[in-house]
């Protein structure tokens, strides 16, 4: 592979495209924010952040262990939970009981997972799905009315008329699974990892390969974000996971790259003593040297995780989705970005303590001046 | 001259790890049960892999804040309401780090009002965890004068940390090992400095348990119940006393068992993904390394059969989705050192190297790379396990296991794996491993280039 031009002397360019990216994220968020004129539904957050509601339908083994039926039950209470009528009910109360005005798709739910519990005569079908909004329904009165109109409706459908004996509904409330403390541990951890990890490179390599890396993990990191808000990925507990993971697997690209900007300057000092280090040309001859591998990893790492996605269900790919952008998000930021910013510090860096060591001998070029003034 | 060299050694060599990996492959898929070996049985290893809640199912149950035991503290009329949702967030992170504590990685739990809601999968026994969880013992130390004679309370069980179950070998009998919290530590230490010379009383639900003749201040924060315990009385014990520790007293209103919300289909994809994607690594690594690949394949597929056989092994690991995808990814980054080794190999080659030269350089020289970029990595996993929360934690312990395993067959398996293909062949056939020498044109194209771009840069300066 020849690519002639330097790579990271364009990194206007390269530069360029992330902000881009972040700001179409932008525009998508605050978008859906607007339209639902809710911040929250900016981005798809699934229940395991937001809480939900359970409805629990007790149909016993007969009606649940078999599949055809299990989903035709499961259908009845989806297309409830999307049923025009019971939204219509809700939007009333809200105008007549709260005085407030609601729009009829804010009030309809979506399911976010099906399971059975218990067993025999007592196996019971439980279904979870959103809440209503907070920002239209801080105190959970319009989802408690919700909950009680489908389980009336529920009732209705499983009564003895229909020919179901015993069926008995109910239904409860859910907190979000991943709390507060589980989101700042995690961003706790995170950070702490960073730290360390900018620390690390620095002791090991210097300042600026230590400053460009973690820009560089916060870049992954932010472009994985920004993706997901753009392709309206629903967000549950284990995107925690996939960002954890992208930034564990994508400091190793760039620490490569790195590796060999390390080995040919040391090369380059030994050739020429005393001589000015070109930190844009180290950069790009190191890139260039390690791209094969680069390249290779991508792809080896790539493989698994987009069949997996091809073949698994939504929720699958709700997980590995994000994954395949972080990685892609590596591997830019590696070639790019990483390389780039560390040639314009280090550039700036030596810049600036060579005209520190200029100002450090002041009375000589002073002397100097006086002599030719 | 490499011909004379003696081929045994290398043939043995090979023939070991073909057999490992025959071996590894078929009890990956074969499992003998129903008699087949007598009273034993053995399950395929990935099936003991145990599954997280969503793969798998679990339990759950609901518990309810004891509103008629509630500390004096939320019933004075003085923001009450906040201080109990405080104490229930407390109550909430107590039982994570009690569920973690007991082996239940993957717990969920969730807070709605004053009920408490956990999802535990599917692993020993998660009903009696709940409901000793609903039947909380207090815990208290009193000096101990006589049998009949009850002390004031000195301290309580609010300051453990951490209960769990020891075993002692010179009694034989199992012991509740107790860890306070570093106030709680200070306070055990005063109280057994002031009883130095005295008796110690531990007394559980207000009965007396047993007591200890106290030698001198016991500062280290840590504290054994010794009876004459089994297992399952010093574990039932374990949890009950950490449920005392909680703010909040719980009772369980209700609890069953749940089936998985991914189940069987995901676990089919993760599969297939695994084996199509190794196959896929494995062509691609054939098709431009060659014999190198070769090298590389076997040591990645070694590295596929131990990961998988140590995530069935460790207690810890409780597999969801994100943990499957966790491992598919780990099979591409396995193969990342050997990338960057080989396409050390084929330049060092370049140069002029002998092949033996060029490989035992290769492997010198990317070793810093290596090493760096799996360091950066696990400080990251460590710190998962150190700070992160339940889950966080778990998944840190897989992320670790999966970059210590691969470090080790990357460095170690695919260098001897890749000495002994070398044994069988001469300088002459470093095509077969993708290893070529630098062309003349390239060379010269390569320098003008150099050349051109110092220019360029010299002028920019």
């Amino acid at each position: 592979m020849k690519i002639n031009r330097n790579i990271p002397r364009m990194f206007k360019i390269w530069f360029v495209i992330p902000f881009v990216v972040i700001l179409i994220a932008a525009a998508v968020f605050t978008g859906y924010a607007v339209s639902y004129k809710d911040v929250s539904k900016g981005m798809n957050i699934g229940t395991d952040f937001a809480g939900g509601s359970i409805v629990n339908i007790v149909l016993g083994e007969s009606e649940l262990s078999d599949s055809e039926k299990y989903d035709k039950h499961l259908d009845t209470v989806v297309e409830l939970l999307q049923d025009d009528a019971i939204a219509e009910q809700i939007v009333t109360y809200a105008k007549e009981e709260l005085n407030q005005t609601i729009d009829a798709s804010a009030v309809k739910a979506t399911v976010s997972y099906s399971q059975k519990s218990d067993s025999g005569a007592n196996m019971t079908l439980v279904v979870k799905y959103d809440n209503i909004s907070k920002t239209y329904d801080p105190t959970n009165e319009l989802t408690k009315v919700r909950n009680e109109l489908i389980v009336e409706k529920l009732n209705e459908i499983y009564s003895a008329e229909n020919g179901y004996t015993n069926v008995s509904v109910t239904y409860s409330n859910i907190g979000a699974t991943a709390s507060e403390s589980l989101i700042r541990t995690a961003i706790i951890s995170l950070a702490i990892s960073l730290a360390i990890i900018l620390v690390y490179v620095i002791v090991r390599f210097e300042l600026w390969s230590g400053l460009a890396a973690v820009i560089a993990l916060i870049h992954d990191v932010a472009i994985m974000v920004a993706l997901t808000i753009v392709f309206r990925i629903q967000v549950n507990s284990s995107f925690i996971a996939a960002m954890i993971t992208i930034v564990a697997y994508s400091i190793n690209n760039t620490i490569v790259i790195f590796d060999r900007v390390r080995e040919n300057i040391k090369i380059e000092k030994k050739l020429n003593h005393n001589a000015i280090i070109d930190n844009f040309e180290m950069a790009d001859k190191s890139t260039k040297q390690s791209m094969t591998r680069t390249i290779n990893t991508t792809v080896t790492t790539m493989f698994a995780i987009v069949i997996f996605a091809i073949l698994g269900a939504a929720t699958v790919r709700e997980f590995a989705l994000p994954v395949i952008f972080g990685l892609i998000a590596g591997f830019y930021s590696s070639v790019f970005i990483s390389p780039a910013l560390y040639a314009l510090m280090k550039n700036a860096g030596d810049t600036w303590k060579r005209n520190r060591e200029n100002k450090a001998t002041p009375i000589f070029v002073g002397q100097k001046k006086k002599k030719n003034a | 001259m490499i011909k004379s060299k003696s081929i045994a050694l290398p043939i043995v060599i090979l023939a070991v790890f073909s057999i490992l990996i025959i071996l590894g492959t078929v009890f990956a898929f074969v499992s003998l049960t129903d008699g087949q070996l007598g009273i034993y049985n053995y399950n395929a290893y990935p099936t003991c892999i145990k599954l997280g809640l969503d793969l798998s199912g679990g339990a759950y149950a609901v518990y309810e804040v004891d509103e008629e035991n509630l500390p004096e503290s939320m019933t004075d009329g003085e923001n009450d309401e906040q201080e109990i949702e405080m104490a229930i967030e407390g109550t909430r992170a107590s039982l994570e780090s009690l569920l973690f504590n007991k082996g239940y990685t993957e717990a969920q739990v969730s807070v709605y009002g004053r009920t408490i809601r956990v999802e535990v999968p599917d692993v020993d026994d998660p009903e009696r965890i709940f409901e000793l969880i609903g039947r909380p013992s207090s815990l208290e130390f009193k000096e101990y004068t006589d049998a009949d004679t009850v002390n004031d309370t000195l301290m309580t069980g609010d300051e453990i940390a951490e209960a769990g179950v020891t075993y002692n070998n010179e009694t034989g009998y199992y012991e509740v090992a107790l860890k306070f919290t570093s106030t709680g530590s200070d306070k055990f230490a005063k109280i057994t400095s002031d009883l130095t010379g005295k008796y110690l009383g531990i007394y559980i639900n207000g009965e007396y348990v047993m007591h200890a003749s106290v030698g001198e201040a016991i500062s280290g924060g840590q504290a054994s119940i010794s009876g004459q315990y089994s297992y399952d009385d010093a574990y039932a014990l374990a949890v009950q006393i950490q449920a005392g520790s909680f703010p909040l007293q719980l009772n369980m209103r209700e609890s069953s068992t749940l089936t998985a919300t991914l189940g069987d289909s995901a676990i089919k994809a993760g599969v297939i993904a695994g084996l199509v994607g190794l196959l896929l690594i494995i062509v691609y690594l054939i098709a431009i390394y060659r014999l190198m690949g070769v090298a590389a394949s076997i040591a990645l597929a070694y590295y596929t059969m131990t990961y998988v056989f140590f995530l069935a092994v460790f207690p810890w690991v409780q597999l969801t989705l994100a943990g499957i995808a966790g491992i598919l990814l780990s099979m591409g980054m396995a193969v990342d050192a050997n990338v960057i080794i080989f396409e050390r190999i084929k330049e060092e080659y370049a140069k002029g190297k002998s092949m033996r030269m060029a490989v035992s350089e290769g492997f010198k020289r990317s070793l810093g790379a290596i090493l760096d970029g799996n360091i950066t990595t696990i400080i990251g996993a460590v710190v998962l396990m150190l700070v992160g929360a339940s889950t966080i934690k778990g998944f840190g312990i897989t992320l670790l296991i999966g970059i210590v395993l691969s470090l080790f067959t990357s460095l170690l398996i695919t260098r001897i794996i890749l000495n002994a293909i070398m044994a069988f062949h001469s300088e002459k056939h470093a095509a077969l491993y993708a290893m070529k020498r630098k062309s003349e044109d390239e060379e010269e194209t390569q320098e003008v280039n150099a050349s051109a771009e110092e220019v360029q840069g010299g002028a920019t300066v």
